[in-house]
């Protein structure tokens, strides 16, 4: 899962992009408004964490904006504005939260997961897939009721397979979800991963298929 | 949802075509009665069919029955807490919206309550403006394109909201016959055992007899039947739904 943070403050972005980090998502941070909108119009994010008072265009633009191109992305607005009045605006320009700073970093944390839950239609904090299941609050997999070990890139490209079951993902959609812009991920290390993945799902009866050419697909679990 | 159906009634009255989404239903789970009864007139004002429950196990009752598009759940409650009844909805795959709206503002409460599967979380006292907004927020989240939809023929589940439409019409169902429809569009033109169903069905509570699954399915084939919807029954085994076909409608 991908998020992009637009912040001034590089102090806050920074400390907010960390704590995202260790959580396993991939983040990616500018300062502007204008850069938002561009980075948001070339690449797919999962969520946005906007400030409003931005040099140059301000947050409500840049939320005004995303939101007239038809951008489904969920924003969360982080702001010092936390009169009624401005929480209201935001919210009905189109943001989904809304925080005012100062905020502790665990509920904003928290915040992002339930974002993020909600806007790939997962039910609760579980996502459950057959035998397998992921406790996105913990970060923790269960296969057949063990728990099951998953390096931080492994579980990011199961997270995108999984919410997309049946349907194939390509190769530069999997890597575009889980890598910044600072890291060069190759179509190979793709492949890595999914055969790590391959290895312990399979005898369990989960199937990754790959479309020769273009990507995988988590096909649905059938029991035997 | 689109912008026409959320602005006040007096501003927009809603235009109801066939296959257009009903009003959003909205329950409020507070036991401090002027506080709901005000919440369900500031609500009701915004063009939201609202209704109150005072206690998290009156709560519960009524989503299991009736359709609800999202739920306003205090966590201080008689019986049960909101913290609890949240729990039972999410273990029970009700994947409705939920903004908990409560007096305990530490930040463990919130963090807990968002993880336990809450969708926002507003500390008291609140903005009734902002109130509105964010369930403004939630409804155009919760009823948007993305709600998964399963699509049988005539037949339209909306699973986030857990809504159904027959030809567009708003079909009505218990919540048990709504889980048995599930697990059976799950599985079209396969056999489900009348055993799988319980155990896909029975999560909420109780155990379940063999003959209450008969009871669902006959009551989901008269409603379906007419369409043209149709459910096998394969003899000392269970059941399989049919594949839908244009032209078996009458």
């Amino acid at each position: 899962m991908r998020i992009l943070i637009v912040d001034d403050d590089t102090v806050v972005a920074g400390g907010v992009a960390r704590i995202l980090e260790s959580e396993g998502f991939a983040v990616d941070t500018v300062a502007r408004g204008e850069q938002a909108i561009l980075a948001a119009a070339q690449e797919r994010f999962d969520l946005v964490i906007l400030d409003i008072g931005l040099p140059g265009m301000d947050g409500f633009e840049v939320l005004r904006r995303l939101r007239t191109e038809a951008q489904r992305v969920p924003v969360l607005l982080l702001t010092a504005r936390d009169a009624v009045d401005d929480r209201v605006h935001g919210l009905d320009l189109g943001a989904d939260d809304y925080v005012a700073k100062p905020f502790a970093m665990s509920e904003l944390a928290a915040r992002v997961r339930a974002l993020i839950r909600r806007s790939q239609a997962q039910a609760g904090p579980k996502v459950v897939h057959g035998p397998l299941m992921l406790d996105t609050v913990a970060r923790r997999a269960f296969l057949t009721g063990e728990p099951l070990e998953l390096a931080g890139r492994e579980w990011a490209v199961l997270e995108v397979l999984l919410a997309k079951v049946e349907r194939v993902v390509s190769k530069e959609a999997i890597i575009q979800a889980v890598a910044n812009w600072g890291e060069e991920l190759s179509l190979n290390a793709i492949e890595v991963y999914v055969s790590r993945l391959r290895a312990k799902l399979e005898p369990a009866g989960i199937r990754i298929r790959t479309v020769r050419g273009f990507g995988y697909m988590l096909q649905e679990y059938k029991e035997h | 949802m689109t912008l026409a159906q959320m602005q006040p009634l007096n501003h927009t009255p809603p235009v109801v075509r066939p296959g257009a989404m009903p009003a959003v239903r909205l329950m409020i789970v507070e036991d401090d009665t002027s506080l709901a009864t005000g919440l369900m007139r500031a609500l009701a004002n915004e063009g939201y069919e609202v209704t109150a429950a005072a206690s998290g196990e009156e709560a519960l009752e009524r989503v299991r029955s009736e359709p609800f598009d999202l739920l306003v759940l205090d966590i201080g409650l008689p019986g049960i807490d909101g913290f609890e009844v949240l729990r039972r909805l999410r273990a029970g795959g009700y994947a409705l919206p939920v903004l908990i709206l409560t007096a305990r503002d530490a930040v463990d409460d919130r963090v807990r309550g968002l993880d336990l599967g809450a969708d926002d979380y507003m500390p008291k006292p609140f903005a009734l403006p902002e109130l509105a907004a964010r369930v403004r927020a939630l409804g155009r989240r919760g009823r948007g394109q993305i709600g998964p939809r399963i699509v049988h023929g005539p037949l339209v589940l909306d699973t986030a909201a857990r809504r159904a439409w027959l030809n567009g019409e708003p079909l009505e169902m218990a919540a048990r016959e709504w889980s048995v429809l599930q697990v059976l569009l799950e599985r079209v033109e396969r056999t489900v055992s009348k055993e799988a169903i319980i155990e896909a069905v029975a999560g909420l509570s109780d155990d379940l007899s063999l003959n209450a699954i008969e009871v669902y399915v006959s009551r989901l084939r008269a409603k379906l039947e007419p369409a043209g919807i149709r459910i096998r029954t394969v003899r000392g085994f269970g059941y399989m739904l049919l594949e839908h076909h244009d032209r078996g409608a009458r």
